[in-house]
C-alpha cells in the first residue's frame, strides 16, 4: 500500500484535461482541512517533543536571578555572594512544584541535588537576618561545595546541549570542554549502532528470502498468483500483536519449536530462543517478509516476459540477462522495500521489548523508558532526534539514489 | 558457450530453488500463526503442547470478561472514528491534490504520507506530551485525532491512485449538461472511485485496529484497545486467553481482507469496462 | 445515497457515545500493579468498598516511574485519582507535588498506622519481599542466599531478575559479603556501585531480565529459568498448581509499597473515603488472607491465621530480610538507572 506509492512517487504527472476545473475551490477549500490537521496532530507535536531535546528552561524561568548571576560568575574559584543571594530569593518566590522539577534537571548533573535544593527551599525562612550564603550553610554544608554551583551553571541556560550529548555518550566537563562520559555510563553510540545493525540484518536476510518469492509469484499463472499472493497477504494482516505471541508461545523453552527440535534428537536440551537476538531476528523477518515481497512483486509482475526474451534472442547468457537487463529493471521495487523495511525496522518498539533480552533493545525502547519510566523527556527528546535524523537520511538517501535508478532503467 | 538447452536446465535449477525457497518461506510465514492457534481450545492454563483436553473455556472467559469486552468495544469505536475522519479528510485532500501541478503535488503527497514512516514511537511520545496539555489523554477522541494521523495516508494513497484512473473528460461532459461541479462530483466521480474510498477506509481502520504504542502511551484505564489488552496479556498473564483474543483478531482481520480484496477485483473489472 | 447517509449517522453516533459515556464516568480510579495483583485488590477491597460505598472502582495500570503521573499532573487533566507505588518514589512525589500531603483526619485509619508506615503523603499499603526462588528440579539442593544464587557452578543455569537497578545491586553487594548494615553506605560511593556492577558481571551472561511479575512464576515452572527474584504472590500460585518452585525469606529485600492520592484529582474526597476503607485493617488483612503481602495497619496481623502469617514477611521472615532504604534510592534512581541500562545493554 504506501509500498506502492513510494514507487510511484513522481511517477505520472496529472492530466491536462483537469487543470481547468475548478482550481480555486478544489486547491484550497479541500486540501486546507487535512493539511492544517496534519500541522497540528502530527508536525507540531513532533517538532514540539524534538524541540524538548535542546530547549531547557526550568532554571532560567523558576530561579531567573541565580541564572543570571552564575552566568555571570567566571566558574573559577568561589562563586560571589551575589549567586548565593540570588538563590535564597529565587527559592524564597518560587513554587514547591517547580522546584522540583530544577531538581530534577539538577539531578542529572549530580545526584542527591533535588533533595538538596527541596531541603533547601522548605528550609528557608524568610524573617532570617542572616548573610544567604551562611544560611544556605547551616542548612546544608553541600552549598560549600563549589562543583554544585558549576553544575546549576551549567544548566543555567535555556538551551542546553546536555541532552544531546548525553545521546551521544558525550558531556560537559567541568573546565568546560567535552568529553566521553566514562565507558561504563556509555549506552546510546551502542544502542544506536545496534539498532541500524539489526535494522541492516533484518533487510539482508528479508530480501535475500522476498526476491525469489516474489519472482516466483510474478512466474505463476494468474490463478496460482492470486492464490500465492493472499498467501502473503494473510500475515501481513494479521496484527503485529497476534504475530508477536505467536512467537513468544513458539520460542519459549518449552515451546513448540524446542519440544519439536527435541523429539528430533537435533538438541539434547532446550536451546534459547527467546530474549535474545535469535528470537529478535526471527521474529523480525516474519514481520517483515511481506513488506519486502509486495513492493518487489508489484514491480516484478509489470515487467514484460519481452525483455528477456528480447535479450536471450540477442545471444546474452541467462546470468548477463539477469544482470543487465532483469536487475535493472526489478531495481526500483527493490529500494523501495528495502528503504520501507529498514525505516520501519529502526523505529520498531514492540517487538523487541517482547522478544529481546536487554541486549536487543533499541533506540525506541529508550525513547519510551526515558519518557514514562524516569521522566527524563530532555533526554528522550534527544535520542528521538537521533532517530528522526537517521530516518530522514536514509529517506533523503533514497529520495536521491532511487531517482538515479530510475534514471539508469530508462536509459 | 551456453547452448540453448544448457541455458534451460540452468533456468530450470534457479526456478526450482525459486520454488524451492517460496515453499518454505510459505511454511515460515504462516506456520507458526497456524501452530500457535489451537492452543485457544485448550482445556489447561498452560500454552504447551500437548493439550490435556480441548475446551471452550478461554472463549467464555473472553467474551466474559469486562476487560477484553471493553477493549473490543474500544478498538470498535477507535477504528470506526478514525477511518471516518481519514476518509473525510483523505479523500477531499487527494481530490484537491489532483488540481495541483506536478511538483506541489509531490511536495504534498510526501507531506501526507510521512507518517507512514515516522518512527510512531516518536509520535506516540509526541502526541503523549502534546495531548497531556489539551487534557486529551486518556480519551476516546484523543485516540480517534492520533489514529487519524496514520489513517489519513492510506486513504490518500488508495484515493488518489484511483483518481490517477479516473476520466475527467466525466466531470466535464457532466458539467457541460448542467450538472454543477458539486453534483458533477458526488454523482460522477464519486460512484467511479466507491471501491478505493472504501478500501482506503479500510485500510484506515484496520491501521488503527492494529496500533499498539500510541495506545500504550495515550490509552487511560478506560480506553484499552484490544492490542493493548493482548500485549498486557502476553505479559502479565500467558493464558490460552491471549490466544483466543489472537483467533478472534484474526478472523476480524481476514474479514476485512477478504472485503478489501473483493473491492479491488471489482475496481479492476470497472477500469478494464472503460 | 439513503444508505450511507445512514452509515454516517451511525459513525457519528458510535463517536459521540464514546465521548458522552467517558464524559460521564463518575468512579473512582485507582492505579496499580496490574494481572493477578489487582484482581486480588479487586477481589478483597475494591469490591467490598463498592458494595459499602456505592463507588464504582475502575483499576489503572501502574508499571513504575513518575512519568504518567507528572504527564497527568502537569497538564491538570488527572484521570488517576488514588495510587498504589513503591517507597522510594512517594518520597519523590511528594517532593514535586505530585501526591497530595496526607490530611490525617480525614483517613479514619490514620491512628493505626506508625511512621514509617505512614509518611507525609502515603501510607502504608503492603510489605513484601523480593525473595530468591528456585526450580526444586534444576537446584536439587535448596539454596538459600545470594552467594548460591551467584554460584553458577552449584547451581547452573539462567537467572531471572528485574530489569532495574533497585534490589539487584543490593542482592549484588549482599553476594559479595557485604554485611546488610553496610549495604547502602557502600552504594553510596563510587567504589560500592562499581564492586556491585562487577558482582553483577560474573553472572551477567546467565541473567533473563524480567518486567512484569508473572514472569518469574512462569519461566521457573517452565524450566526457562533454575533461580529468580520473585515477588512471592505468584510462587504461592504457581506451587498451588503443582509447580516445582520453592523460595526462601532469608537475604530477601523488604520494602513497603504506599497508597497515596493523586494531586489535582476533582474527587479527593471519595479518595479519602477509599483510603480509609483500604488501609483499615480488615481489608489489609483479607487482602493479606490472598496475596502473601504484610499489612501496614498494626491492628491487621492479629486478623490473620498464623499460618498464614508464617508466608508473610513478618515476625521472623521479616528478620531475615534486609530492609531497603527508600531515601537512598529517591537521591540515586536517576544517576544509577542510567548507570545500570548502559551495563545491561551491553
Amino acid at each position: 500500500m504506501a509500498t506502492t506509492s513510494i514507487s510511484m512517487d513522481g511517477g505520472r504527472a496529472g492530466r491536462t484535461g483537469f487543470a481547468g476545473f475548478g482550481r480555486s475551490l478544489t486547491r484550497h477549500g479541500l486540501l486546507l482541512p487535512c493539511l492544517l490537521f496534519m500541522a497540528v496532530v502530527f508536525v507540531w507535536p513532533i517538532v514540539s517533543l524534538l524541540a524538548k531535546g535542546v530547549y531547557s528552561p526550568e532554571v532560567r524561568d523558576t530561579l531567573p536571578q541565580t541564572a543570571a548571576a552564575v552566568l555571570a560568575w567566571d566558574g573559577a574559584g568561589d562563586p560571589p555572594d551575589i549567586v548565593y543571594g540570588a538563590l535564597v530569593a529565587d527559592l524564597s518566590v518560587a513554587d514547591r512544584r517547580d522546584v522540583a522539577n530544577v531538581g530534577r534537571r539538577l539531578n542529572y548533573e549530580i545526584p542527591s541535588y533535588r533533595s538538596l535544593l527541596v531541603k533547601t527551599a522548605s528550609a528557608l525562612r524568610k524573617d532570617s537576618t542572616e548573610p544567604p550564603r551562611q544560611q544556605l550553610m547551616a542548612i546544608d554544608a553541600k552549598w560549600q561545595d563549589r562543583t554544585f554551583w558549576t553544575a546549576m551553571r551549567r544548566a543555567a541556560p535555556a538551551l542546553t546541549p546536555y541532552y544531546m550529548l548525553k545521546a551521544l555518550d558525550l558531556e560537559q566537563k567541568d573546565g568546560g570542554g567535552i568529553g566521553r562520559v566514562a565507558p561504563e555510563e556509555a549506552t546510546f553510540l551502542d544502542v544506536l549502532a545496534r539498532s541500524l545493525w539489526i535494522s541492516a540484518v533484518v533487510m539482508a536476510i528479508c530480501l535475500v528470502l522476498a526476491f525469489p518469492v516474489a519472482f516466483r509469484i510474478s512466474a505463476a499463472s494468474p490463478r496460482w498468483r492470486g492464490l500465492l499472493l493472499l498467501l502473503v497477504l494473510l500475515p501481513f494482516w494479521t496484527s503485529l500483536l497476534v504475530r508477536t505471541s505467536a512467537w513468544v508461545v513458539l520460542l519459549q523453552d518449552n515451546g513448540i519449536v524446542n519440544s519439536l527440535l527435541l523429539w528430533s534428537g537435533i538438541v539434547d536440551q532446550p536451546i534459547h530462543l527467546i530474549f535474545n537476538r535469535i528470537g529478535v531476528y526471527i521474529a523480525f523477518v516474519h514481520v517483515m517478509l511481506p513488506f519486502m515481497i509486495l513492493p518487489i512483486y508489484s514491480v516484478m509482475v509489470g515487467i514484460s516476459k519481452d525483455y528477456t526474451r528480447a535479450a536471450y534472442s540477442l545471444g546474452a547468457s541467462g546470468p548477463l540477462t539477469f544482470y543487465k537487463v532483469y536487475l535493472p529493471l526489478v531495481w526500483p521495487g527493490i529500494w523501495s522495500a528495502c528503504l520501507l523495511s529498514y525505516v520501519i525496522v529502526v523505529g520498531y518498539y514492540i517487538t523487541p521489548l517482547l522478544i529481546g533480552g536487554s541486549q536487543d533493545q533499541m533506540l525506541s525502547y529508550f525513547i519510551a523508558f526515558y519518557t514514562k519510566q524516569t521522566v527524563n523527556w530532555g533526554l528522550a527528546s534527544a535520542l528521538a532526534i537521533l532517530l528522526t535524523v537517521c530516518v530522514l537520511v536514509l529517506v533523503g538517501l533514497y529520495g536521491l539514489l532511487g531517482r538515479k535508478s530510475q534514471i539508469v532503467v530508462k536509459a | 558457450m551456453s547452448s540453448p538447452s544448457a541455458r534451460k536446465s540452468k533456468a530450470d535449477i534457479w526456478r526450482t530453488l525459486a520454488s524451492v525457497i517460496t515453499v518454505l518461506v510459505f511454511l515460515f510465514l504462516l506456520l507458526p500463526i497456524a501452530a500457535v492457534l489451537p492452543l485457544s481450545f485448550s482445556s489447561g492454563s498452560f500454552l504447551a503442547y500437548p493439550m490435556p483436553g480441548l475446551s471452550l473455556r478461554w472463549y467464555e472467559e473472553l467474551l466474559t470478561n469486562y476487560k477484553w469486552l471493553l477493549a473490543l468495544k474500544n478498538s470498535a469505536v477507535v477504528g470506526i472514528g478514525a477511518a471516518a475522519l481519514s476518509t473525510v479528510l483523505g479523500l477531499s485532500a487527494a481530490i484537491a491534490m489532483r488540481g495541483l501541478g506536478p511538483r506541489a503535488r509531490s511536495i504534498v503527497n510526501g507531506f501526507l504520507i510521512a507518517p507512514l514512516v515516522m518512527p510512531v514511537i516518536i509520535m506516540a511520545v509526541g502526541l503523549y506530551l502534546f495531548f497531556s496539555n489539551l487534557g486529551l489523554v486518556g480519551t476516546i477522541p484523543g485516540m480517534i485525532l492520533a489514529h487519524t494521523v496514520i489513517g489519513t495516508p492510506y486513504v490518500v494513497i488508495s484515493a488518489g491512485a484511483a483518481l490517477q484512473n479516473f476520466d475527467m473528460q466525466l466531470i466535464r461532459a457532466a458539467k457541460s449538461l448542467g450538472a454543477s461541479p458539486w453534483m458533477a462530483y458526488r454523482r460522477v466521480m464519486l460512484p467511479a472511485i466507491r471501491p478505493a474510498i472504501v478500501a482506503g477506509a479500510l485500510f484506515a481502520f484496520v491501521a488503527s485496529f492494529d496500533e499498539v504504542v500510541i495506545v500504550l502511551f495515550l490509552a487511560g484505564p478506560g480506553q484499552v484497545t484490544l492490542p493493548v489488552r493482548l500485549f498486557e496479556g502476553i505479559r502479565d498473564e500467558l493464558t490460552p486467553v491471549v490466544i483466543a483474543a489472537a483467533m478472534i483478531m484474526i478472523m476480524i482481520s481476514v474479514g476485512l481482507m477478504t472485503v478489501i480484496e473483493l473491492l479491488r477485483r471489482k475496481s479492476v473489472a470497472r477500469r478494464g469496462m472503460e | 445515497m439513503k444508505k450511507s447517509n445512514c452509515l454516517r449517522g451511525l459513525l457519528a453516533g458510535l463517536v459521540l457515545g464514546g465521548c458522552i459515556s467517558h464524559a460521564f464516568a463518575e468512579d473512582i480510579t485507582v492505579a496499580t500493579w496490574g494481572g493477578t495483583y489487582t484482581e486480588k485488590q479487586r477481589k478483597s477491597i475494591f469490591d467490598p468498598y463498592t458494595a459499602k460505598s456505592g463507588d464504582a472502582v475502575l483499576d489503572a495500570v501502574y508499571t513504575g516511574g513518575l512519568g504518567q503521573i507528572q504527564a497527568m499532573v502537569e497538564s491538570g487533566n488527572t484521570t488517576w485519582d488514588v495510587i498504589q507505588m513503591g517507597a522510594p518514589e512517594t518520597l519523590n512525589a511528594c517532593a514535586q507535588g505530585l501526591i497530595e500531603e496526607l490530611d490525617t483526619s480525614k483517613l479514619a485509619s490514620a491512628a493505626d498506622f506508625r511512621a514509617p508506615g505512614i509518611t507525609k503523603c502515603a501510607v502504608g499499603a503492603i510489605g513484601w519481599g523480593m525473595v530468591i526462588a528456585y526450580n526444586t528440579k534444576a537446584t536439587g539442593d535448596q539454596p538459600k542466599s545470594w552467594n548460591d544464587f551467584w554460584d553458577l557452578k552449584k547451581y547452573p543455569g539462567k537467572r531471572g531478575m528485574k530489569r532495574e537497578p533497585q534490589n539487584n545491586l543490593e542482592a549484588a553487594l549482599l553476594a559479595d559479603g557485604v554485611a546488610a548494615t553496610d549495604v547502602y553506605k557502600l552504594l553510596a560511593t563510587p567504589e560500592g556501585v562499581d564492586r556491585a556492577f562487577k558482582k553483577l558481571d560474573e553472572i551477567k551472561s546467565n541473567i533473563q531480565w524480567w518486567e512484569a511479575g508473572a514472569q518469574p512464576p512462569e519461566w521457573l515452572a517452565n524450566g526457562g529459568v533454575a533461580m529468580s527474584t520473585t515477588f512471592v504472590g505468584r510462587i504461592l500460585e504457581a506451587q498451588a498448581e503443582g509447580a516445582p518452585i520453592k523460595f526462601g525469606w532469608s537475604g530477601s529485600l523488604y520494602s513497603v509499597d504506599y497508597w497515596a492520592i493523586v494531586s489535582g484529582t476533582k474527587k479527593k474526597d471519595a479518595a479519602y473515603a477509599f483510603l480509609s476503607y483500604a488501609t483499615s485493617p480488615e481489608a489489609q488483612a483479607e487482602f493479606s488472607k490472598i496475596q502473601p503481602v504484610a499489612p501496614v495497619n498494626l491492628k491487621a496481623s492479629t486478623l490473620l491465621s498464623p499460618e498464614r502469617i508464617a508466608i508473610m514477611p513478618v515476625g521472623d521472615n521479616l528478620k531475615q530480610s534486609v530492609p531497603t532504604d527508600s531515601g537512598f534510592w529517591n537521591d540515586n534512581l536517576e544517576a544509577l538507572t542510567e548507570r545500570f541500562n548502559a551495563w545491561a545493554s551491553k
